[in-house]
């Protein structure tokens, strides 16, 4: 990575935290995992998250079809989390849904435009994973705190 | 090397083609409130394999490409991977009435089997191994009823793909278990007792294992023709009756069960001869030539966690073909089989986001046989048997040098056990210079090596030799490209490129025994300009296309053989939404091309589709096409085995046909 794209990503990074209201969250990721309320898992770790999100693994636990569901592409909170959860920038993770698709194997999570968007989505699904704002986060959804 | 030449005005006759068919499309779409017809293949569609050995979209490909969906496939009744070809920009095809040759940028030779075009199935070699033969017409390996996509990659791909991709690369998609998404048949009738029927089933059986499978069979009893040339008593007054037909068998099927794939490809075709080539007696019903391709392979692509990708396949391949040659009462049988194990991976690693690719294959061709013989009284002219291998390595990377400057690098070195060594790089700088706004320079290398019918093939002494010391054809190509977004759904594409060409192998009589020998004869060049508009407006979607081209030979001295200077193209589909039905236009013109003493002149031909899809229920479709509309007289230029220098094409035909999903 050249460092003026390091540079963009921080900055990127840095300003989406910085422009959140300040909370504890805050400190550690601009972005909290939601699930449906009546899902079982009590905490999730980066990889697992990483796994549903990359459609890699396509079930819970208890067998219940994951529907991963992303916010749209660009946006500064999606970007954190490629970074932070997927590990990649989000070229390279549109490069690997290209292929994904080509082959037929599969497509990306769909995209909600907004914090408000992904929690209404999720509260509808019973299997669904989201992203949004520690902020956004209200009682029809469930949060999962995020372990390394 | 000439400076490029100066914008030539558009031929007449397709000026008053192009009006002809803005005003029946506009006629179309006055009718039409909102697009009709299938949905569009969306994303997926947008993607090319074949330029990178990855998917990516065309703005990003390191080269020229075309895509042509199924959807466009069906719209304007394609019939077969040639024809789907002709749509191309810059690319047109000719027909002996034996096999489809395929012209790109105004190289080929007539007769030359496109051998220098790689024609790939899913990634996977199609040409033959002993001929280098690619098989566009009903000869092809691959029914339409099984394509999803066909991916055009004009320019070298030797750095990825080793010989053949010399002045392109044609990658066939195959349709996916969804694409069928259960059963389908379809059957066709056309003119000259043209018949053909197709079956087909795809189906996801459990999470991860997809099945598709397709067969199809076509008759035709083909034309009664008249050729001037035999124009006498002896030889029926030049006409040949019933000696057109063609039969083809097809069937292929892939299974996929999470990181596998396995798939099976048959195609076979059999063609009576009605032109009297390689000297045969005219009018002999005798004549003819039968061509198969079969394909397994196994294919493993796997992703890992950080999202790096290996993709390995083992393969077999066999390609064969025979012929029989009537020389008064005596038949000639010729004959080639050719069989090829292929292995073959790769490996694409993210670095930062720089992506870098490497791969090799290793491919032996344990089977390498061709005879000839006749039948009664029996003698054998040849019966050469070989085998030969070849392995190769390449990498190549994608590199992100600033925010909108991408540079593709690679090359692959191919070694075989005939002749030596060959080495082909290719570089593109791909800029975005606005956003819908792509520029793009390609240089690239690529070679085709001298096959085993170049290097073996003889006759015993009788009037040809083996040839020794055959070195690769090489071909070195410049290209400029640029890409702008003229409206949210069309793209306009200007290229400007340069192709020079050098050892192509051709036919010499050798003066130190006046035997006929393969040697590494001439070269060429080709310079040209292409431009296209494609898309969508409101509810019409199609492509127009331009290309001018100015291409030399040293064997000539001037215009290669079937060359034309003008290649212009138009086809446009708009919904008809009283009728549920889409209508098609495909107007093509091609300049006029030098034939061996004289010239080829130049036509417009049009072929108008409509497809109905009756009930909302999209299970029934029904499709007529009218192929050369306005009836135009026009002639394919032949090949040196034949005496006439062009071949009549069909005037006027029809065919309808219906097709029902369950």
């Amino acid at each position: 990575m050249s460092p003026a794209r390091t540079l963009a990503w921080a900055a990127i990074v840095l300003a989406a935290v910085a422009l959140r209201p300040g909370d504890a969250t805050a400190q550690t990721a601009p972005y909290v995992i939601v699930v449906h309320r009546e899902n079982q898992v009590s905490t999730i770790s980066r990889a697992d998250a990483a796994a549903f999100f990359l459609k890699r693994v396509g079930r819970w636990p208890g067998g219940t079809e994951a529907r991963p569901v992303n916010q749209l592409r660009g946006s500064p909170i999606a970007v954190a989390f490629s970074a932070g959860v997927l590990h990649q920038a989000p070229s390279v993770v549109e490069a690997y849904w290209q292929q994904q698709i080509f082959s037929g194997r599969a497509t990306p999570p769909p995209e909600r435009a907004g914090d408000a968007a992904v929690v209404e989505y999720v509260a509808a699904n019973p299997g669904a994973i989201g992203y949004v704002s520690a902020g956004a986060v209200t009682a029809a959804v469930k949060v999962l705190p995020l372990t390394p | 090397m000439r400076a490029p030449p100066a914008w030539p005005a558009c031929p007449r006759p397709f000026r008053a083609a192009i009006v002809t068919a803005l005003l029946a499309i506009s006629a179309g779409a006055a009718s039409a409130q909102k697009p009709a017809g299938a949905a569009p293949g969306g994303y997926a569609d947008s993607l090319v394999f074949a330029a990178s050995r990855y998917a990516q979209t065309l703005g990003e490909a390191p080269a020229s490409v075309s895509v042509i969906t199924r959807e466009e496939i069906l719209q304007h009744g394609y019939r077969t991977l040639g024809e789907v070809l002709g749509s191309a920009r810059g690319i047109f095809t000719s027909y002996d009435r034996n096999y489809t040759y395929a012209t790109v940028r105004g190289l080929s030779r007539p007769g030359d089997f496109n051998t220098r075009i790689l024609l790939m199935v899913d990634g996977h070699r199609l040409n033959g191994a002993l001929d280098d033969s690619g098989l566009l017409g009903t000869e092809g390996a691959v029914d339409l009823d099984a394509i999803e996509r066909v991916e055009v990659i004009r320019g070298p791909g030797s750095s990825l793909y080793g010989t053949n991709a010399f002045y392109g690369v044609v990658n066939i998609v195959t349709r996916r278990a969804g694409s069928l998404a259960g059963y389908e048949g379809s059957a066709e009738a056309g003119t000259f007792g043209t018949y053909r029927g197709s079956l087909g089933f795809g189906q996801r059986l459990a999470a991860g294992v997809d099945v598709m499978a397709s067969a199809s069979i076509l008759r035709a009893a083909g034309p009664d023709l008249y050729f001037p040339e035999f124009d006498a008593p002896a030889t029926n007054g030049g006409r040949a009756i019933g000696l057109d037909g063609d039969r083809a068998e097809h069937v292929l099927g892939t299974v996929q069960a999470g990181d596998f794939r396995l798939g099976a490809l048959y195609g076979s075709r059999r063609k009576a001869l009605p032109t009297a080539s390689f000297g045969t007696t005219f009018g002999d019903p005798r004549a003819f030539t039968r061509d198969s391709r079969t394909l397994l392979s196994l294919d493993y692509e796997h992703a890992f966690e950080d999202l790096s990708r290996v993709w390995t396949s083992l393969s077999y391949t066999a390609a064969r073909y025979s012929g029989g040659y009537p020389y008064d009462s005596v038949l000639l049988r010729d004959y080639s089989r050719a069989e090829t194990w292929t292995l073959e991976g790769q490996y694409l690693r993210f670095v930062g986001e720089h992506k870098v690719t490497v791969g090799g294959e290793a491919r032996w061709n344990p089977t390498l046989e061709q005879g000839a013989y006749d039948v009664q009284p029996p003698f054998t002219y040849l019966a050469d048997a070989r085998s030969s291998s070849v392995w190769a390595a390449f990498v190549q990377g994608e590199f992100h040098l600033a925010r909108r400057a991408t540079l593709f690098a690679g090359v692959r070195h191919d070694q075989y056990s005939t002749f030596g060594g060959s080495t082909n790089p290719r570089a593109a700088l791909v800029l975005q210079v606005a956003a819908g706004s792509t520029v793009r320079v390609v240089y690239g290398r690529a070679f085709r090596a001298p096959s085993a019918y170049e290097l073996y093939y003889n006759d015993g002494g009788v009037t040809q030799k083996a040839a020794s010391g055959l070195q690769p054809e090489g071909v070195q190509t410049l290209e400029l490209a640029a890409d702008h977004a003229l409206g949210p759904q069309l793209r306009g594409t200007l290229s400007l490129y340069q192709i020079w060409v050098k050892d192509l192998v051709g036919l010499v009589t050798d003066p130190a025994d006046s035997l006929l020998v393969y040697r590494n004869l001439s070269r060429a060049r080709s310079t040209g300009v292409e431009v296209e508009v494609g898309g969508r407006v409101g509810p019409i979607s199609g492509r127009v296309s331009y290309a001018y081209q100015h291409a030399w030979d040293s064997e000539q001295g001037g215009t290669p053989l079937n060359s034309p200077q003008h290649v212009a193209k138009l086809g446009l589909s708009a919904p008809l939404d009283a009728l549920r039905a889409t209508v098609s236009l495909d107007i093509r013109y091609l300049g006029a091309r030098p034939s061996r003493t004289g010239v080829a002149g130049s036509y417009t031909l049009a072929n108008l589709t409509l497809l109905v899809r009756p009930f909302a229920w999209k299970g029934l479709e029904i499709s007529g096409s009218v192929y050369n509309l306005w009836d135009t007289r026009y002639g394919d230029v032949g090949g040196e085995e034949l005496v006439q220098e062009i071949i009549p094409q069909d005037g006027r035909t029809f065919r309808v046909g219906a097709r029902v999903r369950l």
